[in-house]
This record gives structure tokens, sequence and C-alpha cells, in this order.
């Protein structure tokens, strides 16, 4: 099976299983929101890492999106747990990290650390649409690898 | 024999795809909808960073209220400028830094709330803005000279 590589021009994404990780209300229902726009049926939403975890083991999502800056664990946390899990499907979960920090040194942590993409506050729906394009292809790319 | 699972892009094809630009199109008008939301969230946002401010001017040199009040105030403006408030945005910026100093300036971060709370209103005309942004930097050049 040869590896595909071309660009995502429509999508169903009723079949995706997405969490959702924030603690700020606000931001959660605007992501929820646009995502639902997007045609997403299946979101499980935490407030924190501990919540988030819980989620990953019960769900087992396939995408999680997760803001850096949460109380009093943060996003990097729990990427840092995901990545360093013995589970080997909670240790490819794409990551998508949010912030609103947008410095390089910021952006290059996160990525070393693991996460798939990197999102800066303030996003529009377009800019989402692309992190889970981003995100999907690289996971194409790496299971083609495997 | 043992089949694979899907990746996500096997996942998001089928019939039911949509052109990725109508799902876009979706997603800002679910977001526009959220958006204009905000003024509902920012009342109880705002009353914590006041909150916080508070305990942290009682405690001057306490790391744990000071982390509270950046944490807040960031977390304010990166929900403000999602939210397409990028004016209360810039003036949570400065507060951030005010509040982030080393020796804290009771004055500077007061004011700073004084003109988060007159901002938070979407209705302030422009020039009262300006005025309001304007005697802050001074304020703050002033002190930060001395």
């Amino acid at each position: 099976m040869g590896m595909p590589a071309t660009a995502i021009e429509a999508a169903d994404f009723s079949g995706l299983h997405l969490l959702l990780v924030d603690d700020n209300k606000f931001i959660r229902i605007l992501i929820r929101e646009i995502l639902r726009g997007f045609g997403f049926l299946r979101i499980a939403e935490a407030l924190s890492v501990v919540e988030a975890l819980e989620r990953v083991r019960q769900n087992r999502p396939d995408i999680i999106i997760c803001d850096w800056m949460m109380d009093p664990e943060d996003g990097l946390t729990l990427l840092r747990n995901l990545r360093g899990s013995a589970d080997p499907h909670t240790r490819m979960i794409p990551f998508i990290m949010l912030s609103g920090e947008v410095r390089d040194d910021r952006v290059s942590m996160a990525i070393g650390e693991g996460a798939d993409s990197y999102v800066a506050k303030p996003f529009t729906a377009a800019t989402l649409m692309t992190h889970l394009l981003r995100v999907i292809a690289k996971q194409e790319e790496q299971y083609f690898l495997d | 024999m043992i089949s694979r699972p899907q990746t996500l892009r096997q996942k998001v094809r089928g019939p039911n795809a949509r052109p990725i630009a109508t799902l876009v199109t979706q997603g800002d008008r679910a977001a526009g909808r959220v958006q204009s939301q905000f003024g509902d969230f920012l009342p109880g946002r705002l009353n914590e960073l006041r909150h916080a401010a508070d305990s942290l001017l009682g405690h001057p040199g306490d790391a744990a209220r000071r982390h509270a009040v950046v944490f807040i105030a960031q977390d304010l403006r990166s929900s403000s400028v999602t939210a397409g408030r990028p004016r209360l945005g810039a003036i949570l910026a400065s507060l951030e830094d005010a509040a982030g100093k080393d020796v804290l300036d009771a004055e500077i971060l007061r004011l700073h709330l004084d003109v988060v709370a007159l901002v938070s209103n979407p209705g302030l005309p422009e020039s009262d803005y300006r005025r309001l942004t304007a005697d802050l930097a001074r304020a703050v050049a002033h002190r930060d000279k001395a």
C-alpha cells in the first residue's frame, strides 16, 4: 500500500473522536461549536490534565486539542504524560497545542515534546481546519512509515 | 488475518464528505455566534481578576498571588482577542507586565484595573480608548523612569 500525498479537499468528520482540553469556558465553547460546524459529532471535553487523562483512557480519542495554559497542570504536562505512556495508541494520538503565546521558543518546546501542531490565539475556523488537516496528513505519514 | 486500524484520512473519507471550504464557512458562522456571547462570560472573569488583584495588593510579595493575577490576565487576554476584542486584549497584556514585575507598583496595577473595567465596555468610543491608553502608557513610563 503506497502513501497517498494528495491534499484533503473534502471530509466527513462525523466518525472522528476528538478530545478538547481547556479550562477556559469561553474558548472551550468556541472551539466546540466550530468543530460542530465542521461536522464533528463526537467531542469529549476536559477541564484539567487529570480529567483529560481519564477521558483518554475511556474514549481513546483520535485527536486532542489542548490549551497550554491551564492551572494547576498545563497542556505540556498532558503532552508529556501521553508521549510517555506505555500504551502505543495513547503515545501516538495527534496532539494540537493551543496557546496565547507565539514566541518561537514556546512553539519549539511544544513541538520538541511531541505536539503535532501549534495553534496561536487568536485563531479562526480556517486556522483550526488547517491544523486539523495537517495532523491528519501527518498521522498518515507516520502510519505508513511504521 | 489481523487488519491494521484505519488512518484518520481514511476515516474522514466517504460519501458524506463535504468540501473543506463549506465546512470552514459553517465553522465561521458558529464562531460568530459564540463570539457574540462573549459579553456573557466577561463580567465573571473580570470579577475573578479584580478579586485576585485585591488579594495581591494586600500581599504584594506573594508569588502565588502574583501568579494568579498574571494567569487570569493572560487567560482573559487570549479570550478577548479571540472574541474580537483586541482593545481589551491590549490593556490586559499591559496589566500582565505590570503584575509580573519584580517589585509590584500598586498604583499602576490599580490604574490598569480601572482601565480594563472601562475598556470592557465594547461601546467605549475610540477617542476615549485612545485617551485612556495614552494616559496609562504615560503613567507606566513615568514609573519605569522613576
